[in-house]
């Protein structure tokens, strides 16, 4: 499966990468992109099967990025990847389109958990 | 009112040991030295004020190794801020999370904001940590 990756942080998009890997990701194609803007010039090019997603970013933030792919008709199964967890930000990517929202930092088994229904 | 300092030093620690895989002691009242890097995340709407994370570039460098998973002599002299802009990051969003009422995080930006009265702070707390052997700081200000 192919899955994008999209953080204004290198390091974290390292980190997201690795932690695919320990929670038994390791096999799918993932690609990065660095900000909503860049996210959407892949997208366009169609074939993704799960997007993460920060959600604080220059440009084009994650939400506005949400809501630009499913005006364009992009369906991509899309979750957030961000340090603010709280309840009004669940909701709002819920009411978004968001599958889930992963709250920084977090562990393998988080990933595990919360993608094995995604990338079965 | 600043959020409890407990809170504070057991967000950091976990965010320390989860992202970084490093252990961390403090909070620590003794004040450490040569601080190299402070980045900062502002917090608005019905809290006002900013979290900032400030340590030597050692520990920086110790910091993005981990992060990026490379040798510390291998980490690229421009990751430095993205890194600990990065932790800065996650610190500001785990406080926000424990402060009353919405909240708006800002982009991690380079300021200095220990000295709290320079930015306008009403009350500011300085925690002082160490990792490694190295001493960092959490700073929360609210204006």
């Amino acid at each position: 499966m192919k899955i994008l990756i999209v953080d204004d942080s290198k390091a974290m998009r390292m980190i997201v990468q690795r932690t695919l890997r320990q929670a038994g990701f390791g096999d799918h194609d993932v690609t990065e992109a660095a900000n909503g803007v860049e996210a959407m010039a892949a997208l366009e090019q169609g074939g993704y099967d799960l997007v993460l997603s920060d959600w604080n970013m220059p440009q084009m933030s994650g939400i506005e990025l949400l809501q630009s792919m499913r005006s364009k008709g992009l369906a991509a199964p899309f979750g957030f990847v961000t340090s603010e967890g709280t309840p009004p930000m669940r909701q709002a990517a819920a009411d978004a389109g968001a599958m889930f929202l992963i709250a920084k930092p977090f562990t393998a088994e988080a990933f595990e958990q919360v993608l094995r229904p995604v990338l079965r | 009112m600043l959020p409890a300092e407990d809170d504070v030093a057991e967000l950091t620690r976990a965010i320390w040991e989860t992202v970084l895989g490093l252990a961390v002691e403090g909070p620590f009242d003794k004040e450490g030295e040569n601080i190299d890097l402070s980045l900062s995340v502002d917090i608005t709407g019905a809290w006002e004020g900013t979290v900032s994370l400030a340590m030597p570039k050692s520990l920086a460098v110790s910091a993005a190794a981990a992060m990026l998973d490379v040798p510390e002599e291998d980490v690229p002299p421009g990751e430095l801020r993205d890194a600990v802009g990065e932790l800065a990051n996650m610190l500001g969003g785990n406080v926000k999370g424990i402060l009353p009422g919405l909240n708006k995080l800002s982009l991690p930006r380079v300021e200095r904001v220990e000295d709290a009265s320079a930015i306008g702070a009403v009350e500011a707390k300085r925690l002082w940590f160490e990792s490694g052997g190295k001493s960092f700081s959490v700073t929360v200000a609210r204006r």
